[in-house]
């Protein structure tokens, strides 16, 4: 286990590692992609390269934008919020 | 006379004449005997010898017939063909086996709770014994009227000797309301013997009224039995007498008391006026729908757990009353189940409320809290009863709603609907009531009102204990073998239905809308009248009520529409 | 050998838990699971059918209907059980023990009725018991919670309540077995919409993420595996192929997701996740393929486990750290190394990485709705899953054990069975990833799919890694904040308030209007009437009362007042909301 917790804060102290093997594995990944035989296809877009890269990231920030967004217009409230409401009747 | 009765001779003894007078005499003897101990347990023995001798009734019974079994006639005062007369069917048997063993239960109860006049009080609760079984068993209307009447002192005494705080108060207002009830009842009594001659009860279900006079005698009837019951708007009486009584009197109330009002409806009202029933059902149905949601609702808020209970039983009798007016085999089945449940379920709630507040003297929920963590036997009993309240699957309950529920759907999806908010409320306020007994409040730590120590809650004695455990073993017995239980009332409750839906009595219901009703009650407001019976099926009867009746003076303007008036 | 109702070994369990002590307690509460597990394997061996046929009251209850889709339910239920107890060994509350115990009952004896009463009586079992599971926390918040939580449940089981009596009114019989989408009325909808509650199906999912992140911590873990999936299991008995199911499973997955981006409490964040996982499962039911259907068994199969993992995994941060809130954790690896391990192994499960169960469960149900031609729903749930591995696979572990160091220190030790339990049910996490063949025996139908295809690792290779790029980008804005997100609950929290100041200001009143009626009208005939009650009264009470008239007199103040806990406020919305209900159901 220490061994475990060891390794993590040496990364922790090297971030340009841990980027470098990160998009180097972003890119094998992509190029992976390339070679994958395709049975069955779907639809159009699962026949291009790197399809599901821009659908995962693209989606990771439309979701994550549009969330934040509708929460701050909408949704967000002080936490005693209930408490105050039915403190009122 | 004989041919309502059936044969049954199982017994070399008038078993049902014991059974109504052995209390009686036990209360004649008591007043021969000194002592606190002494006088109660008597009056235990008393009792448990009257409910071991009202088994082999039970083992006996018929279920096969629907006539009356056991019965006895006595020729009484025979100027006004009054009879003392007694009779056993389906639907009295599970009541007077309801009394029979819930009576013993009380005097356990009572055990510590009373203290002071136990002459007094056994008296009072033995002769209460006499009447609530010789209500169920006779078959004499006045006879009937007379055990009625008998029931009110010792209750009123109950409440006025041995209650709380505001016993005065209480007492007399359940005495007043009931009283107006009985006033009439006393008046359908005599109108009926004044139409038909007789005060026999099976012959006067033979009998056929017209409209008119069904309808105001159902009325009578209806408004003493609603008192009872209580049904809205006539239930005020109920949390106030609960609030005040000893713990005794809340549970002989609210397990046999109550009952005495459906028990009147099914035995009177159905069978002697089947065309005012068939006619004013659906009001009543509704009424009931509204005690059922009234009681719930109200029972939610209240902070006094008797009250929340009293409330929760105006909700349960809603059950009854609607099952009732179902007049389908589920309905009233349920019904009668119901009551039977509701006198154990409820009766078992009353007497764990009473062993709180011998404990903490107090009957506020703030003051009960949080007790779970002494007592633990207890709280898994009351949790029981709650959950037998609320109708929870595999208890006494659910069976009898179930029941209930099956045949308001058959009826009337509306109606049906309507009633399972019900259970939705009781539900909730009893669980709400649970949670706050066992834990407590909103933080869920255990606080008490001022002066209530901890160590004040011990858990249950042997007495106690036994009290609610022979109570518990019947939620569970009736919750998964219902069918015994049943089948015991099935061909009564038959009859009863079939009575009600006979064609004779359909036919004479009035066409619909206010015009079909004011002709059918004598045309043009005019109750004095003679034409009335115009227009409906004639019946060979009507012409010996028509030429043989006269008004009784004292009655209340408009029960008639037949026959001349008299002197007027 | 005899067959005995494994809903029955439970139900003892329960009995006996607060009946024992110390060892022996503990022996009861890991046998009573492992039996039940055990009568479950032997149950494969049983022809399928209906067993245990009783009668009550006049109707034929089938209390054990045996096939493959209740057996793999069964399967995973009991295991799921053993999980629980094991890691709740060390509760000493017994209360707890036998809710949770009676819970799993319930669940259980949902999934082998063969007829709707049946399934009603252990329905309001599991209702009665969890509300208990949440109660048991005794905090102000959980014991409100709670009761919100039951009136939800309660109202639920009464709409199914409803649904079944019309059914039988209508088809005469009480047995439960499929329905056609065609042949659906109101009753059928009726009983729907009480196994969509259940479901936490948007909009009724409110009472989820409500009641869960306030249960105690044990018994979260008992909770998030039972409910929803035996509601999904009686989905997919009766309702398999309504297409409004593939539409609202696709619609709660996103929903779910996109709750779980912005919550700040890690409980919470994890339930709206169970509304997300449980989309998969309702979606699959809807389109009602067969691959589709087992993708959604496979997907309840392996969601019960990885949520339970992550469940106990923030469960013992909430239990050492004291607060489950990610505002307030951070930097827990080095302190809670084991945890860490653990929860991250759920976390990948959750999300599909390759060689976790999610990996072979979920990809069956997007394909299922990719080979039913149905694109939409397949991106759907694509998208969602891209939004799990964001929030729960990235997001939760990052703030709680990565991230700024909160310095907030454990205060004790992970106890040995939290450890264990985690242990059996990462185990699985990864068996049934890297032998998906155990798992797909199970199934109710044949498989036909083989989910290490390079195309599928390659689509999740990308998925996972350039959503985790996304985080990275944006990993300031994902910080969370000690904020509350209103949801649908607003709607019934806030029509109560106003129903309420209407409800009792006539309601009370007429109570005590009907009451002042006695005074004003009865009390003056009581007083022409003296005369009678007074003879009465003297002559037979004689001393026994004093001066009851003169009381009588005396007789103050009548007024009472209906007082009204909050609790009446959520009556009254159930009661509406139900009075609504009842409109449509007499325009029949």
């Amino acid at each position: 286990m220490s061994a475990l917790v060891n390794l993590i804060s040496y990364l922790r102290s090297k971030p340009n590692l841990l980027m470098g093997l990160f998009t180097l594995m972003l890119g094998v990944f992509v190029l992976f992609d390339a070679f994958a035989t395709r049975h069955g296809a779907h639809f159009a877009g699962d026949k291009v390269v790197g399809f599901w890269a821009i659908f995962g990231f693209g989606g990771t920030i439309i979701m994550t934008k549009f969330m934040k967004w509708f929460a701050h217009e909408v949704l967000i409230r002080p936490l005693d919020f209930y408490e105050k409401k039915e403190g009122e009747e | 006379m004989s041919e309502f009765f059936a044969l049954n001779d199982s017994f070399s003894y008038p078993i049902l004449s014991y059974l109504v007078f052995l209390p009686l005499a036990g209360a004649v003897v008591s007043l021969f005997l000194r002592g606190d101990k002494v006088l109660k347990s008597f009056a235990f023995l008393v009792m448990v010898a009257e409910a071991l001798l009202s088994i082999p009734l039970y083992t006996s019974f018929d279920g096969a017939t629907a006539k009356f079994q056991f019965a006895e006639f006595i020729p009484w005062i025979n100027a006004f063909d009054i009879n003392y007369t007694l009779g056993v069917d389906g639907i009295s048997l599970l009541l007077v086996m309801l009394t029979t063993f819930v009576m013993p239960l009380c005097v356990l109860c009572s055990w510590k709770y009373i203290d002071k006049r136990i002459n007094e009080f056994v008296f009072a609760l033995l002769v209460m014994e006499t009447a609530m079984i010789g209500v169920f068993l006779s078959l004499d209307l006045i006879l009937f009227y007379v055990f009625w009447e008998a029931m009110l002192i010792p209750m009123y005494l109950l409440i006025a000797v041995w209650g709380g705080d505001n016993k005065a108060y209480a007492s007399l207002k359940f005495f007043l309301y009931t009283l107006a009830g009985s006033v009439m009842l006393l008046v359908a009594i005599i109108a009926l013997y004044f139409s038909t001659g007789t005060f026999f009860v099976p012959t006067l279900m033979e009998h056929g009224y017209t409209f008119a006079f069904q309808f105001w005698v159902f009325l009578a009837f209806a408004l003493a039995f609603a008192i009872k019951v209580p049904m809205f708007p006539f239930h005020t009486w109920l949390p106030a007498a609960h609030v005040e009584a000893p713990t005794p009197g809340s549970v002989i109330l609210a397990s046999v008391l109550l009952k005495m009002g459906t028990y009147g409806f099914l035995r009177f009202c159905l069978p002697i006026t089947p065309t005012a029933t068939l006619y004013l059902a659906p009001i009543l149905l509704w009424i009931s729908i509204i005690s059922i949601l009234y009681g719930g609702f109200v029972a939610l808020g209240q902070k006094d757990i008797k009250k929340l209970v009293a409330y929760s039983s105006v909700g349960h009798m809603g059950f009854v009353t609607l099952g009732i007016f179902l007049i389908n085999m589920q309905g009233v089945e349920g019904a009668i189940l119901q009551m039977v449940n509701h006198g154990i379920t409820t009766g078992a709630l009353f007497i764990c409320i009473g062993i709180i507040y011998e404990r903490s003297h107090s009957r506020l929920i703030a003051d009960n809290s949080a007790i779970g963590a002494f007592m633990p036997v207890y709280v898994a009993f009351l949790g029981l009863f709650s959950l037998s309240s609320l109708g929870f699957p595999g208890t006494n309950s659910f069976v009898g709603e179930l029941l209930v529920l099956i045949g308001a759907f058959e009826k009337n999806k509306l109606i049906g609907a309507f009633a399972i908010p019900g259970a939705l409320l009781a539900a909730t306020y009893m669980l709400r009531l649970l949670q706050k007994i066992i834990w407590d409040k909103d933080d869920g730590h255990g606080h008490h009102g001022d002066g209530v120590h901890e160590h004040h809650f011990f858990d249950l004695n042997l007495r106690e204990f036994g009290t609610l455990a022979f109570l518990a073993v019947f939620v569970v017995w009736i919750g998964l073998a219902p069918k015994p239980f049943i089948a015991k009332m099935s061909a009564s409750v038959s009859k009863v239905i079939e009575q009600t839906n006979a064609t004779e009595a359909s036919a004479l219901l009035p066409a619909p809308g206010w015009s079909g009703f004011m002709k059918a009650m004598g045309a043009g407001g005019d109750h004095h009248g003679e034409e009335s019976g115009h227009g409906d099926a004639g019946h060979s009867t009507e012409a010996e009520v028509e030429a043989g009746g006269h008004d009784a003076p004292q009655t209340h303007g408009g029960e008639s529409g037949h026959g001349e008036s008299s002197g007027h | 050998m005899m067959y005995v109702h494994p809903a029955l070994i439970m139900i003892i369990g329960a009995l006996l838990a607060p009946l024992t002590r110390g060892v022996v307690r503990k022996c009861v509460l890991v046998a009573t699971p492992v039996i039940a597990f055990y009568i479950v394997t032997t149950m494969y061996s049983m022809t399928p059918g209906d067993y245990g046929v009783i009668n009550y009251l006049g109707f034929e209850l089938i209390t054990s209907r045996i096939d493959k889709l209740a057996l793999v339910f069964l399967h995973v239920f009991t295991l799921m059980a053993i999980i629980g107890a094991v890691y709740a060994l060390h509760v000493e509350d017994s209360s707890q023990h036998t809710a949770g115990f009676l819970y799993v009952a319930g669940s259980l004896g949902t999934t082998l009725a063969g007829d709707y009463l049946t399934l009603f009586v252990f329905w309001e079992l599991m209702a009665v018991a969890s509300t208990f599971l949440v109660w048991a926390r005794r905090e102000k918040q959980s014991i409100a919670a709670g009761y919100r939580y039951l009136l939800m449940h309660t109202f639920g089981g009464l709409v199914l309540l409803a649904g079944i009596f019309l059914r039988y009114h209508e088809v005469g019989s009480m047995e439960f077995t499929a329905m056609l989408p065609e042949h659906a009325g109101v009753a059928e909808y009726l009983i729907l919409l009480g196994f969509a509650l259940n479901a936490a199906m948007v909009p009724l999912h409110a009472w989820l993420p409500d009641a869960y992140p306030e249960a105690t911590v044990t018994g979260a873990v008992f909770m998030c595996a039972f409910t929803t999936k035996t509601a999904v299991y009686v989905l997919a008995r009766g309702f398999a192929g309504f297409e409004l199911l593939a539409i609202m499973g696709a619609v709660m997955t996103l929903y779910g997701v996109g709750y779980a981006v912005i919550e700040n409490n890690a409980r919470r964040i994890l339930a709206y996740h169970i509304i997300s996982q449980v989309g998969y499962m309702v979606c699959g039911i809807g389109i009602g393929t067969e691959m589709a259907v087992n993708g959604a068994v496979a997907h309840a199969y392996a969601h019960i486990l990885y949520k339970a993992l992550l469940f106990m995994g923030v469960g013992a941060v909430l239990e050492m750290a004291g607060t489950a809130d990610l505002s307030k954790l951070g930097g827990l690896y080095k302190k809670m190394p084991v945890a860490m391990v653990f929860t991250i192994i759920g976390g990948i499960a959750i999300s599909g990485f390759p060689l976790t169960s999610g990996f072979v469960s979920k990809s069956m149900v997007i394909a299922g709705a990719g080979n039913a031609h149905e694109i939409g729903l397949m991106l759907m749930l694509t998208l969602a899953a891209v939004g799990t591995f964001l929030s729960v696979g990235i997001k939760l572990p990052y703030f709680i054990w990565f991230g700024e160091d909160s310095g907030v220190e454990p205060k004790k030790k992970l106890p040995w069975n939290m450890v264990v339990a985690m242990g059996i049910a990462g185990f699985f996490c990864i068996f049934i990833g890297v032998v998906p063949g155990w798992l797909y025996k199970m199934l109710p139908f044949a498989v036909d799919y083989e989910p290490y295809s390079a195309y599928h690792l390659s689509e999740t290779f990308q998925l996972l890694g350039f959503t985790a790029l996304g985080f990275y980008v944006l990993r300031k804005k994902m910080v969370p904040k000690a904020k509350l997100n209103l949801d649908l609950d607003i709607f019934y929290r806030r029509a109560l308030d106003g129903f309420m100041a209407f409800a009792r200001n006539p309601i009370s009143p007429v109570n005590e209007w009907v009451s002042e009626l006695y005074r004003v009208v009865g009390y003056r005939i009581a007083l022409g009437a003296a005369a009678i009650a007074s003879r009465f009264d003297v002559s037979i009470i004689d001393g026994v009362v004093d001066g009851v008239a003169h009381k009588v007199r005396e007789t103050g103040d009548y007024v009472r007042h209906a007082q009204t806990g909050k609790l009446q406020q959520y009556i009254a919305i159930a009661v509406s909301a139900f009075f609504l209900l009842v409109l449509l159901v007499a325009n029949i």
